[in-house]
């Protein structure tokens, strides 16, 4: 009796405590697969919508997806788009069934990450913003330099392209408080640095060829301006 | 109630001459060199061939600091014996007005278009600031035709150098001829005759004056209202037109970003009447047709044959979003031939015109930048124009452009159907 006791005893310990935590794991599984039904129907929902709008012309009028087909992603932008939103809700919904367990350690990691995601969004958007917001002013430039004839238009485009590239990106790193001041402060330096590494080697390394260059522009504006068109074009 | 675009003290104005038959506006801004020939040109026209008719000259000033306004003011024409067959029943007025809103002659027109209407005028005509050859006849040639012969737009047929008004001989004149079917040879000329009814119909739209028609925009927006919404229209031949010398290539870029961005908005407005239309017509014309010899002019080949060669180096990734394969291979092979042996083929051209058209309705990229990164390729078309045409008499020129213009017709079916794909 007393050995059958203590045998059966950590079995009804273990079945206590599996009764106490079966219905939350339950839970859990139940919300994994509703989860995972609805993240699929979000993604099928999200295919058609896309289809109807337009998006993939969309994506072609802004360089989208000429931008991807550089960085040799074979997918297309709604193909992107609609992984995204799943794998999104996904992680949403293992992050939902995870709080239903009610650990401790767990809920703080989860209410640790839920905190950070509106900080990783905004980064993600700050970036995508930067990207074309480069992009569309470093081709108004060069489209303005090139029917002002300046001869060096392209570098001068592709400079002012990189430029606001390293800021956005800047921007959207400290945003995800990765090293905090540090990026910005790299930032700065290398913008001071180039200044400063063009002036010197403009101003002192190529002093004469600066002045050749110079001279040449000089002549050159003369020379144009000496034989200007004298018909109208309207 | 919209806000009138007139200031009190013009509306007091208006107010007390009532009504008028013939309103002659005449947009200004820093034009104290020409304005006094073009005021006493136009006063002359009126008293001499409308002196039954009350007359009132409208100009319209952008803020000029040269002292334009002072000279319009000033400007009498102190004898008409010369010019006079009688005497004139009414003295003709002016009112000297600045104009409000976006800086341009199209805010400009919209102020003399305002104060036409407000006097009930039968007709009106505009002419510009800047002309050095407008006589009396020309204020005859715009007017007579809505006053006697019921004509709602009047526009004007010029004898111009060969190698003048290369956006319009280019683009403008082939392709709004292509596209509505009027064969209107200067469809921004920059002088025009209207009806009543068709300025009642140019003021219904105010908000058009918020765009680009608000600048260089206006001269076609308002050809081709004319012709799309119905109203008879016709040309009238002035002679010679010749300008106030300005640098032409100084804001090249605005102007073709404005006169094509406007064609082409234009097509977006009017598709229903344009895509039914096959073929071109023309148009009756007035006045008496004489030759005039113009002054030689400079052209700086390299300049624009330079031009067009950065384009190709600097631009195609821009047109790679539009342009077809096949032009851009047979742009990169125009930039190898040096200048004097130039050439543009018109075919080439055309499909340009069309595939930049196509970009704008389809919005690929930003609609300015389209339009912008057009100023390389025209630069080159017109080079190979002068190249073409040295020794060519301004009749040869004339035939050249027709079969520019042959050319924009026969590739519209191509154009039509591109778009037509672009709506479903």
């Amino acid at each position: 009796m007393t050995l059958s006791l203590s045998l059966s005893g950590p079995f009804i310990l273990f079945w206590e405590r599996l009764e106490g935590i079966a219905p939350k794991i339950l839970e859990v599984i139940l919300i994994l697969v509703l989860g995972f039904i609805f993240a699929w129907v979000a993604k099928f929902l999200l295919g058609r919508l896309l289809k109807i709008i337009r998006f993939e012309d969309l994506c072609d009028r802004i360089g989208l997806s000429t931008a991807l087909a550089r960085a040799n992603v074979r997918r297309s932008p709604s193909d992107i788009f609609k992984l995204i939103v799943y794998w999104l809700v996904i992680f949403l919904v293992i992050i939902l069934s995870l709080s239903a367990l009610n650990v401790q350690v767990v809920n703080e990691l989860t209410s640790s990450f839920v905190l950070y995601l509106p900080r990783f969004f905004i980064a993600v958007l700050v970036l995508i913003f930067g990207y074309f917001l480069a992009k569309f002013t470093a081709r108004a430039l060069l489209i303005a330099l090139v029917n002002a004839q300046v001869k060096s238009a392209k570098p001068i485009s592709l400079a002012v392209h990189f430029m606001i590239l390293i800021l956005f990106v800047t921007m959207g790193i400290e945003q995800l408080g990765i090293a905090k001041g540090v990026m910005m402060i790299t930032y700065a330096i290398l913008l001071g640095g180039v200044v400063l590494a063009l002036a010197l080697a403009f101003g002192l390394g190529g002093r004469d060829m600066a002045k050749d260059f110079l001279e040449k522009k000089a002549k050159t504006a003369e020379k144009s301006k000496k034989k200007p068109d004298e018909f109208t074009h309207i | 109630m919209p806000r009138s675009i007139l200031s009190k003290e013009t509306k007091k104005r208006v107010k007390e001459y009532k009504n008028a038959d013939i309103v002659v506006g005449i947009p200004s801004y820093n034009n104290s060199r020409t304005i006094a020939h073009v005021i006493k040109a136009v006063s002359a026209g009126l008293a001499k061939h409308f002196a039954q008719y009350r007359c009132v000259i409208v100009n319209s000033d952008g803020g000029s600091n040269d002292g334009t306004l002072d000279i319009v003011k000033d400007t009498v024409v102190e004898d008409f014996s010369a010019i006079l067959i009688e005497h004139p029943r009414y003295p003709v007025h002016k009112i000297v007005t600045p104009y409000h809103g976006i800086p341009g002659k199209g805010s400009a027109f919209h102020t003399i278009f305002e104060i036409a209407s407000r006097l009930e005028a039968k007709a009106c005509a505009v002419v510009d600031s800047d002309l050095r050859s407008i006589t009396p006849e020309w204020v005859e040639g715009l007017l007579e035709p809505v006053v006697s012969h019921g004509f709602d737009f009047v526009a004007p047929l010029y004898q111009r150098h060969k190698y003048d008004g290369t956006i319009t001989n280019s683009i403008v004149y082939p392709l709004t001829r292509a596209l509505y079917g009027k064969r209107i040879r200067q469809p921004i000329g920059g002088e025009f005759g209207i009806s009543k009814n068709l300025v009642s119909h140019f003021l219904k739209d105010k908000e058009i004056y918020t765009t680009d028609v608000a600048r260089f925009g206006i001269d076609i927006w308002m050809t081709t209202t004319a012709v799309a919404s119905g109203f008879k229209v016709c040309q009238s031949f002035l002679g010679a037109k010749i300008h106030d010398h300005k640098d032409p290539g100084a804001d090249l870029s605005s102007m073709m970003v404005q006169v094509a961005g406007s064609v082409f908005n234009l097509m977006e407005r009017y598709y229903a009447i344009w895509a039914r239309v096959t073929h071109s017509d023309a148009v009756p014309e007035f006045g008496f047709k004489f030759e005039v010899s113009t002054d030689p002019v400079k052209v700086n080949l390299e300049r624009m044959v330079e031009g067009f060669n950065q384009g190709i180096s600097d631009l195609s990734t821009v047109w790679e979003k539009f342009l077809s394969p096949d032009v851009l291979t047979q742009l990169r092979k125009l930039a190898k031939s040096n200048i004097l042996e130039f050439r543009f083929p018109k075919k080439l051209w055309v499909r340009i015109i069309y595939e930049f058209a196509l970009a704008y309705h389809k919005s690929v990229i930003s609609r300015h930048h389209i339009l912008g990164s057009l100023t390389p390729l025209y630069l080159g078309r017109t080079a190979a124009f002068v190249n073409e045409n040295l020794e060519s008499t301004s009749v040869e020129v004339e035939n050249e452009i027709e079969r520019l213009c042959l050319e924009f017709e026969k590739q519209k079916p191509y154009f039509l159907s591109h778009f037509e794909k672009e709506r479903l």
